[in-house]
Formats: C-alpha cells, structure tokens, sequence
C-alpha cells in the first residue's frame, strides 16, 4: 500500500496541478480536501503521513488547519503551498511546523528537492 | 448570441490564478507596510450592470464611504480596474508618506490629497495582481495611470450604470487587509461580455496544456 498523501486546495485546478507535479514513481495513495474540515477529518483517518496544504481557503484557512493539526500531535508531513508569498507568512507556517513551502505555482521541479530532503521520495 | 458565463472549471481556474496574483500583491503590499497582509479568497461574478453596487455592495459589506480610483488594462483581454479604499486606510498611507518624506528630509507641509496618496498603491495593488493574473495566460498587461473617481463617494457614486459602458460584466474582487487593520483595499476588476468570451478562450487554451 502506498503512502497516504493528502492534497488540501480549495481550488480544482490546483489539487490537479499538485497531483501532476508529484513524481510518477512516487508509490502514494492520493486522497483530497477541498476545505479545512473535509482536511482534518482525512488527517484524523490517518491518510495524510504528508499533507500538502493551501493557506488562503474560504472558512478555515491553511493557518488555522495547520494549527488544529498541531494541536492534535502534528503526525503528518505537512508541505505548505500557497500564493501567499510573504516572508511573514513563510515563517509563520514553519512556526507552526510546517516542514516546507512552496511557492504557487508548483511544478514537479520545485517539489522534488522538498522531497528529497526530508527522504519521501529518492 | 451565447451568454457570457464561464464554466465551473473557468471559474476554478480563474479564481486560482487570481489568487496567485493576488499573492504577488500581498507581498509587495507587506513590504511596504512592514506588516502582515491577509488575502481574501477571490470572488467572481457576472453582474448585470444596474444591479453592480448592490452585487459589490453585498460582496463587501460595506456602508462606509470610499476613494476610489479607476485604471484600464490591456492585454488580449481588455478591462477596468477600480481600487477602493475606506478613509482610515487613506489617513494611514498618508502616515506612511510622511514618515517616508521624513526620512528623506523631503518634509513639506502641503497636506496631500487622499488621490495623491492612493494612486501609487493603487497602481502596485492593481499592477502585481493582474500582472501576475495574466502572467500565466502568457499575456503582459498595460495599464492607464490611476484617475481618481472620487473621494468618500457612495458605491452607488462610483458604480452608476450611466459610467459603465456595457450592460453585462464579470466581477472580480480580491481584497487586501493587513492584520492589524490599519490599511484595506478592495480591487474590483471589470471586464466586458466580449473580453469575458476572450477570458474563456484563454482560460481553455491554459486548462488544455496543464
């Protein structure tokens, strides 16, 4: 079985592009949210070991999920992707234990060193 | 003739780029303020154009008066761009001026208009959003210089169907607050029946090569 990897956007076309951008040969078992409670209730249900996470969503936004995941023991790799650009908001996420950002729009290219790094993909 | 409504995956993706530009707006719009900026989701709309302050006036829940500013933009797709700010962001941007000119030893004591306040940041909130909007449709927007509407006017004021040239519109809305609410703007963008058909295309052209 793959490794559970969550897509949280409210936008269609971003989840699509996230999912393009993710390595074929990446084993993963894909599940998306398109607002921060359907995210929760799929963090809850343990399919989110990385969760990539938009911040500017309508109702909850990418913060307050990221805040509510921590507050339940942050057992998730979460990978913040966002147009929300600014340096504060960039240290705002990894305060709340983001491991990354990445700038929108994400390509394959950009995502690969993320998952790299932290040894989700070789 | 076919109505000018985008498709749900249109909107999505409309509503997605906007976003990023948006974004692209809120960092310059930070760096200028030195403070956190939160940006709304963008809201679109096809409106009628004799029911356009009540649609805004809904969108934004607004009862105050504002200055507003006005610019067109030009790519293949063609449109009007109308920056609203409400009076305690123009005292601030005022503030923020001064301090600068201060800095500068540029000090003058003409006090200056909200116009002339708002027009730079007008011009950088409208420019970076739909620069960075249009960015990923391959097209490189023009823009008029800002020209004052007018200041502390009534939605109704600013959105009169007798100044607005067309009968039917898309709305786009997006709007910048910093976290402490000293400084928001709002920045309606219009677009005609014609240049929404164009807008489409674009938009197919773009969802057809992801």
């Amino acid at each position: 079985m793959g490794l559970p990897v969550l897509v949280v956007d409210d936008s269609t076309l971003a989840r699509k592009l996230l999912i393009n951008a993710l390595p074929e040969a990446w084993d993963v078992d894909i599940s998306q949210a398109a607002n921060g409670r359907e995210a929760l209730a799929a963090y809850r249900e343990g399919r989110a070991s990385i969760m990539f996470l938009d911040l500017t969503m309508p109702g909850m936004t990418g913060f307050e999920v990221l805040e509510a995941v921590r507050a339940e023991g942050l057992d998730s790799f979460v990978i913040v992707v966002s147009a929300d650009i600014q340096p504060e908001a960039k240290a705002r996420v990894k305060a709340l234990g983001a491991v990354a950002f990445i700038e929108k729009p994400i390509t394959n290219a950009k995502l690969l060193p993320v998952l790299k790094e932290y040894g989700l993909y070789e | 003739m076919s109505e000018p409504i985008l498709s749900e995956d249109q909107r999505d993706a409309l509503q997605e780029i906007a976003n990023i530009g948006m974004g692209q707006a809120g960092a310059r719009l930070a760096a200028l303020l030195g403070r956190f900026v939160h940006l709304s989701v963008p809201r679109i709309r096809m409106v009628d154009t004799d029911t356009l302050p009540s649609a805004v006036r809904d969108m934004l829940d607004f009862s105050e008066p504002v200055t507003a500013l006005r610019q067109s933009f030009r790519c293949e797709i063609a449109g009007e761009a109308i920056s609203l700010f409400d009076s305690r962001s123009a005292a601030h941007m005022k503030f923020v001026f001064r301090a600068e000119d201060e800095l500068n030893n540029e000090a003058s004591d003409e006090e200056m208009s909200d116009a002339e306040v708002l027009s730079d940041i007008a011009n950088l909130i409208a420019g970076a959003c739909l620069t960075g909007l249009f960015e990923q449709l391959e097209q490189l927007p023009t823009f008029t210089p800002p020209r004052l509407i007018g200041e502390r006017l009534d939605l109704e004021d600013i959105l009169h169907p007798s100044k607005l040239p067309w009968d039917r519109a898309l709305l786009l809305e997006v709007n910048l607050q910093t976290e402490d609410g000293v400084f928001g703007s709002h920045l309606l963008t219009l677009m005609t029946a014609k240049a929404v058909q164009s807008l489409a295309a674009a938009l197919d052209g773009f969802l057809a090569n992801l």
